[in-house]
């Protein structure tokens, strides 16, 4: 009996927070937002230890332990047109700069998610040696946000944690940003090895991408890719998470991690503009990777939760995929037409000096 | 003194087709894969080192960057930024300045194609093709029209008449995009992006081109070259480069040998007997009027001055004798 | 009672040897051997064979058919490609000369006049048989005239369309027409096809032919001289019949003797000796009157600018893919564009060929012979005066033609010439 009122409870806490998920997005506010949506913040009580999680961090190198790359080199597609956003805007691709900004969102929607605003507190920040000084969350034109600098190329995560208590149930919410400060032609660096995703050993649900081979240290991710994620806590694999993934429309797709701790998803097409005329070829879309985890009594330093919910988060970027506006078909059509028009015309061309020389005409007009 | 008479006698004596095959051949694994080999050679090369060739290049064509850079706002362009261009452009000079446009018929990987394309229809028995003079004259301007475009239409995209997607002009059209990468197992040059009609036009144009290129250089010696803005571009810069080609005219026949054997039908080399300097914005300094002249000291090619490769009547009988003699 | 009277002694045939007609070579023969001294060794070679051919009237022998040609511009290398042989028809002959006067004008060019008197005549001197197509490259007034002479003779003529104008483009593409033209004339003369394999066969023929000739021509520019004019004549006289690789083989023994004779440091003639440029019509066996008359006097013809010597071996064809067609066009623009010939409306190569000949053999002075009759070099005359005077070159003109009547007032004018030329030399010395 007493499992079921914690089961029921249990579900009505998942309702709850379902729509509570918070996350850290690159993508700034739209310009033309009009209302700003206040979130109150003391809705979840905060616990003294938001944020103050990096005294348990140990310093994790570069994990090697479940994140091999997937196969399929991606080559880099540089040039080509300014990236443009969901209002239609000219974004500047920013993948280049050390400087990044990071805003907290609430809510599952991966396009149009509210900007928290008023929260206070700091984030975790790890590079590749390890981690780097927290940064303070502030607030900018009413948006909760956050400023990096990154001092050198590679990958960085960026950990949000907010800790609530709510009827002897532990609520934890990890939102991650993996931020790059890449480059698109580095040539005297190793890339693979300085492109390797980080892991936090001190997190208890984490959710680690696995970098494609030829990635090195320019992501570009395009619909109809597979990416792979692999469900940590504290560093090891965890099995039975439940890792939904929701696209730029809101298409979700949910699957449970195996043995090993992994999950793999398949980035739908869903960037259909009314016209083709509309279609921009480096639109850029969001998707939003949540994983939850249950888990039955457990005692945290020192404090015994009945269970405890995880909700770890990471959301990122895609493109409309090549194989939607490239036709090798039509490259290699229109060159075999060419040659084909070309051989057979100077064929008939250089037939035609069987006939003598006429190359100099007179008539009523000369 | 001895000992430079019989290395003169030796360069001008030798066969002048094997060598070049060999250079020719040596510049393009350089150029085109020399990336894997770890050689950069900058972003300035006077030659179709593509940069499309991410990966396996040696270094990069200068009219990649150059466009890049046109294309930049003016208000960048215009300021002190400018200044990257010119030194960019300072680089490329002294490169070019070395070898002329002996870069086209020695170095350039697009032109060692186009020779290798000439082997091949030898090899089929198929004559070439000729322009008469009067095409010749009218299609020589179509050089000039490219090199304006490749200026203007980057400038228009910076100063915001065009869109951005006509960035790189020339590299759209030229085939070198589509064709070096393709050394390297890179296809994607291929495809035409319909992405936008710019796009569209733009990669067709391009696609088309490349095979306008293979029909027209299986047809006609280095059938490209004629239409290169790259050599219009490297003609305007000559007046102070080193290598260069001289004519002494009293000993000029006017057999025409040299305009028989020149793979751009240049007239002019074997007509005009008053010029000293007999290099034109056509002329790809390949150097085999020379080898092909009878001539003693009637051509001859000069680096700062000193004659590195002059016609001499042995050089000719004997490269002619192998001709004769062999299949080449 | 038999008539001792009307026994017929029928009146013995005279062997050619003892014809007035090889009396005439064998003449001028001996004067060049046996009057002057120190004739190469391996000149032994082209003097037997003149011997024989013109004075004793042997037959020359030919491989497939004969193709005879009247002028330079005819392209050999097919003739030989075909499987035939050509022979340069021109002759120098003061009796067949005298025959040909007998049907043509009286103001004709000797040289058209002997080669008419030749094909005309029963015995035909050099012996090469009967020709199966005469080859007529439509050059100057007079071979152009004789075409029809020669069909009306019984040969078989074929015209060869020669362009007059050498500048302009359509005359080279009528020209490259006009020998692929020839080409399949050939073929139908012969039944064979012309193929790669025959074809660069026939270029490396004559293309070590010019080399030879190029290497004599070299040694000839040494000063003072290796060998004497009258020599370097009749050398390419032989050209003109002799069996193209025995004559190569010939030259460059030649070649081979030059080169010790200047390691050596032989002298063919004294320092002194005024250095000659001889140009205009060509001397022709047995007419080397004007050379020899020079030599005689001496001075050293070191170089020419005539269609029996220099200008039918100097040029070299070039081809830049060994293909029957572009040969075959190689070829052709080998025998028009780098032609001084004065058919042309325009002298400027001759004019600059000149030049440069004087300068790099160093010449003293320039005798330029044109035959009575020949409009085109007789024209040409004030300009080529003009260019010389400009450059400050003596030149000496003589009008002449076949018959010997005029060698002792020509002798006077090569002697005055000569010593004007010493007298100038020793002024700027």
């Amino acid at each position: 009996m007493k499992n079921v009122v914690v089961l029921l409870l249990f579900g009505l806490m998942q309702m709850s927070v379902q729509s509570e998920v918070f996350w850290l997005s690159e993508t700034p506010p739209s310009k033309k937002a009009t209302a700003l949506k206040k979130e109150p913040v003391a809705s979840v009580p905060q616990s003294e230890h938001a944020g103050h999680l990096h005294a348990q961090l140990a310093a994790s190198g570069v994990a090697a332990s479940g994140v091999a790359a997937t196969a399929g080199g991606k080559k880099h597609t540089h040039g080509g047109g300014a990236e443009v956003d969901a209002d239609g805007e000219v974004v500047a691709d920013n993948t280049h700069s050390g400087k990044k900004q990071l805003w907290l969102r609430r809510g599952d929607d991966a396009r149009a998610a509210a900007y928290v605003s008023g929260m206070q507190g700091s984030l975790i920040l790890l590079g590749q040696g390890g981690m780097l000084p927290e940064v303070t969350l502030a607030d900018e034109k009413d948006r909760t946000t956050v400023k990096l600098d990154l001092p050198e190329l590679g990958f960085y995560n960026a950990y949000w944690v907010q800790r609530a208590v709510h009827e002897g149930m532990l609520h934890v919410q990890i939102a991650k940003a993996e931020v790059l400060h890449g480059t698109c032609c580095a040539k005297d660096i190793d890339e693979e090895a300085v492109g390797k995703p980080i892991v936090n050993r001190a997190a208890e649900l984490e959710l680690v991408r696995e970098h494609y081979s030829g990635e090195g240290l320019f992501t570009r991710i395009v619909s109809g890719d597979t990416i792979n994620y692999t469900v940590l806590s504290r560093g090891e694999p965890i099995a039975g998470a439940k890792v939904t993934m929701i696209s730029h429309k809101g298409w979700r797709n949910s699957q449970l991690s195996d043995a090993q701790g992994r999950v793999s998803f398949t980035l739908i097409r869903d960037y259909y503009p009314p016209s083709w005329l509309d279609f921009k070829k480096r639109f850029k879309q969001s998707y939003l990777m949540t994983a939850e985890l249950e888990l039955p009594e457990l005692t945290v330093e020192g404090a015994t939760y009945n269970a405890a919910h995880y909700t770890a988060t990471l959301a990122g970027n895609y493109y409309p995929s090549p194989y939607d506006y490239r036709s090798y078909a039509w490259g290699l059509g229109i060159a075999l037409f060419v040659i084909v028009f070309g051989g057979v015309s100077i064929y008939l061309y250089r037939r035609r000096r069987i006939k003598p020389y006429q190359e100099v005409r007179v008539d009523a007009k000369a | 003194m001895l000992r430079l008479e019989s290395i003169r006698t030796a360069v001008n004596n030798v066969q002048f087709n094997r060598f070049r095959f060999w250079l020719q051949l040596f510049f393009f694994v350089l150029l085109v894969y020399g990336g894997y080999l770890g050689i950069e050679l900058g972003k300035s090369l006077p030659t179709f080192a593509c940069g499309y060739n991410k990966e396996g290049r040696g270094g990069m064509c200068y009219l990649m960057t150059l466009q890049h850079q046109m294309e930049w706002p003016w208000q960048k362009l215009f300021s002190v930024a400018g200044l990257t261009v010119l030194s960019t452009f300072g680089i490329f000079y002294l490169w070019f300045i070395a070898l002329n446009k002996g870069w086209c018929g020695f170095v350039c990987p697009v032109g060692t194609i186009q020779d290798w394309i000439t082997s091949l229809r030898r090899m089929t028995g198929i004559r070439y093709s000729r322009y008469s003079w009067g095409q010749f004259q009218w299609l020589a301007q179509i050089k000039y029209v490219l090199l304006a475009l490749m200026f203007l239409i980057p400038l228009a995209i910076g100063g915001g008449w065009f869109q951005k997607d006509l960035k790189s002009p020339f590299c759209m059209i030229c085939p070198g995009r589509t064709i070096i990468p393709l050394f390297s197992a890179d296809f994607s040059q291929l495809s035409i992006d319909f992405s936008s009609k710019t796009n569209m036009i733009m990669t067709g144009l391009g696609l088309a081109v490349t095979g306008l290129f293979f029909i027209g250089s299986f047809v006609k010696k280095r059938f490209f070259c004629f239409y290169c803005p790259m050599g219009a571009f490297h003609y305007l810069l000559s007046k102070i480069a080193l290598l260069r080609l001289k004519k002494d005219g009293s000993k000029c026949t006017r057999c025409g040998d040299c305009f028989r054997v020149c793979d751009q039908e240049i007239k002019v080399i074997a007509d005009d007997v008053t010029q000293k300097e007999i290099m034109t914005d056509d002329c790809i300094m390949c150097l085999k009027c020379v080898a092909a002249c009878p001539e003693p000291g009637a051509l001859k090619a000069t680096f700062a001055g000193i004659p590195i490769f002059a016609s001499t009547e042995e050089g000719f009988i004997k490269r002619m004798n192998k001709g004769c003699s062999d299949g080449k | 009672m038999v008539n001792e009277t009307s026994k017929v002694i029928p009146i013995q045939a005279v062997p050619f040897a003892r014809s007035r007609q090889a009396g005439e070579a064998q003449t001028v023969l001996d004067h060049i051997v046996d009057d002057f001294q120190d004739n190469p060794e391996s000149m032994q070679y082209f003097y037997d064979l003149f011997r024989r051919v013109y004075c004793q009237g042997e037959d020359v022998p030919h491989e497939g058919m004969l193709v005879g040609t009247t002028c330079i511009q005819a392209p050999e290398e097919l003739i030989y490609a075909f499987g035939a042989t050509p022979m340069r028809l021109c002759n120098g002959s003061y009796h067949y000369d005298q025959k040909g006067a007998d049907f043509m004008p009286s103001k004709s060019c000797s040289l058209v006049k002997a080669t008419l008197g030749m094909l005309n005549s029963e015995l035909v001197i050099p012996k090469i048989g009967r020709p199966d197509m005469i080859v007529n490259p439509t050059t100057c007034d007079q071979k152009k005239k004789s075409s029809s002479m020669m069909s009306d003779m019984g040969y078989k003529v074929y015209d060869l369309e020669f362009p007059n104008v050498k500048e302009s483009e359509a005359s080279r593409v009528y020209w490259q027409r006009s020998v692929r033209q020839f080409a399949v004339q050939l073929r139908e003369l012969t039944g064979n096809k012309l193929t790669r394999k025959n074809l660069k066969e026939a270029l490396n023929k004559t293309g070590r032919a010019q080399a030879a000739f190029r290497k004599l021509h070299n040694f000839r520019r040494k000063s003072p001289s290796l060998i004497l004019g009258k020599d370097a004549f009749l050398v390419t006289n032989a050209y003109f019949f002799d069996d193209i690789g025995r004559w190569t083989a010939a030259v460059e023994k030649l070649n081979e003797e030059l080169e010790q004779r200047d390691k050596s440091g032989f002298k063919a003639v004294q320092s002194r000796a005024p250095r000659v440029l001889f140009t205009g019509s060509p001397p022709i066996f047995p007419n080397i009157k004007l050379p020899l008359l020079i030599e005689e006097s001496g001075g050293v013809v070191v170089t020419d600018e005539t269609c029996s010597a220099n200008r039918m071996l100097y040029d070299m064809t070039a081809v830049d893919e060994w293909m029957v067609s572009d040969m075959v066009d190689s070829l052709a623009d080998k025998y028009l564009k780098p032609c001084t010939c004065p058919i042309f409306t325009k002298n400027d190569d001759r004019r600059r060929r000149l030049l440069d000949l004087v300068e790099s053999f160093n010449v003293d002075g320039v005798v330029y012979q044109a035959f009575a009759g020949c409009q085109v070099y007789e024209m040409e005359y004030r300009s080529i005066a003009e260019e010389f005077n400009k450059a400050g070159i003596p030149m000496l003109y003589v009008e002449t033609d076949y018959s010997p009547d005029d060698k002792g007032q020509l002798s006077t004018r090569i002697e005055a010439f000569l010593e004007s030329m010493k007298n100038r030399r020793k002024r700027r010395a």
